[in-house]
């Protein structure tokens, strides 16, 4: 599982692009990262918003400021809980 | 809706593409989306604000738009709006030229400083001028920037920038003519369609 994460290519098929890669999707994003995760950095993860505004995808985006490294996403941080809170409503439906 | 904000729907052409720096709580893109089909995308780095325009179904990406929009292709938009944050931005100038990349056109309002009521306050009582549209203190102010109707004329001169249209708040709806005519003493919030 592990592997399968570390070797995953977004853009493997789309001749490196991941703007192409992007322009087939149908769904909307909600990219979230933590200022001090080194695994997903906030840098990685705006390229990826910066790639589906390019594809002209619907994406928001919020940067967390946490000290929990890689382990943040799994902590209950306030703003995070807002964010993900407020979007997941928003996809359900009953917000 | 604020008022400037009524001013500017006017000039977003249904179904078009809008970039919204700093969005606030997306009321705006949310006005935009619902009467005009208009797909909007906020900028803001306020984090209350962002999970309100999250809330309201509005798209935003949390960004400092002094610290370059670079992640914006060019005309990647119809119209980019700057509604009442251009005093605020540490390189004004840079973020127009910025503005006028992205989008096809621009629309830019602002509280113009040389509105008479400033100039009585800082010419004849010697005191930074406060109002309802700037309330803050000299010190704790986020407005960095300010200018006048006239300063921000001379700066798209400059600066090549094509002005399509413009329309002033008054102070009051009682003196519309007097804003219309002198703009730089009587508007109290300006409000630019430019282009390149």
């Amino acid at each position: 599982m592990t592997r399968a994460l570390d070797y995953f290519d977004l853009a493997l098929e789309y001749d490196n692009d991941a703007v192409a890669a992007f322009r087939n999707a149908s769904c909307s994003f909600m990219v979230i990262s933590f200022s001090t995760d080194w695994r997903f950095s906030p840098a990685r993860s705006r390229e990826i918003v910066q790639s589906l505004i390019a594809a002209d995808r619907e994406v928001s985006y919020a940067e967390i400021a946490a000290d929990e490294g890689h382990d943040a996403f799994l902590l209950p941080i306030p703003r995070y809980l807002d964010v993900f809170r407020a979007y997941m409503r928003r996809v359900g439906g009953s917000g | 809706m604020r008022l400037d904000l009524t001013h500017i729907q006017r000039w977003i052409a249904p179904g078009s593409r809008v970039l919204d720096l700093g969005c606030g709580d997306g009321e705006f893109l949310e006005f935009l989306r619902d009467n005009r089909q208009v797909r909007g995308l906020g900028l803001e780095i306020d984090h209350n604000y962002i999970t309100a325009a999250i809330a309201r179904g509005i798209n935003v990406i949390e960004q400092d738009m002094d610290k370059g929009l670079g992640n914006f292709p060019d005309r990647s938009f119809d119209t980019v709006v700057m509604a009442l944050a251009l005093q605020a931005v540490h390189f004004p100038d840079r973020v127009l030229e910025e503005m006028l990349r992205i989008g096809r056109e621009s629309i830019v309002t602002f509280p113009n400083f040389g509105h008479w009521r400033c100039r009585i306050q800082l010419g004849i009582a010697g005191r930074m001028p406060r109002s309802r549209f700037m309330p803050h203190t000299w010190y704790n102010t986020p407005n960095i920037h300010y200018c006048t109707v006239h300063d921000f004329e001379n700066l798209c001169r400059e600066k090549g920038i094509r002005i399509l249209a413009r329309n002033v708040v008054g102070n009051t709806t009682r003196s519309p003519i007097l804003s219309a005519k002198w703009p730089n003493l009587f508007a109290t919030t300006a409000i630019y369609r430019i282009t390149r």
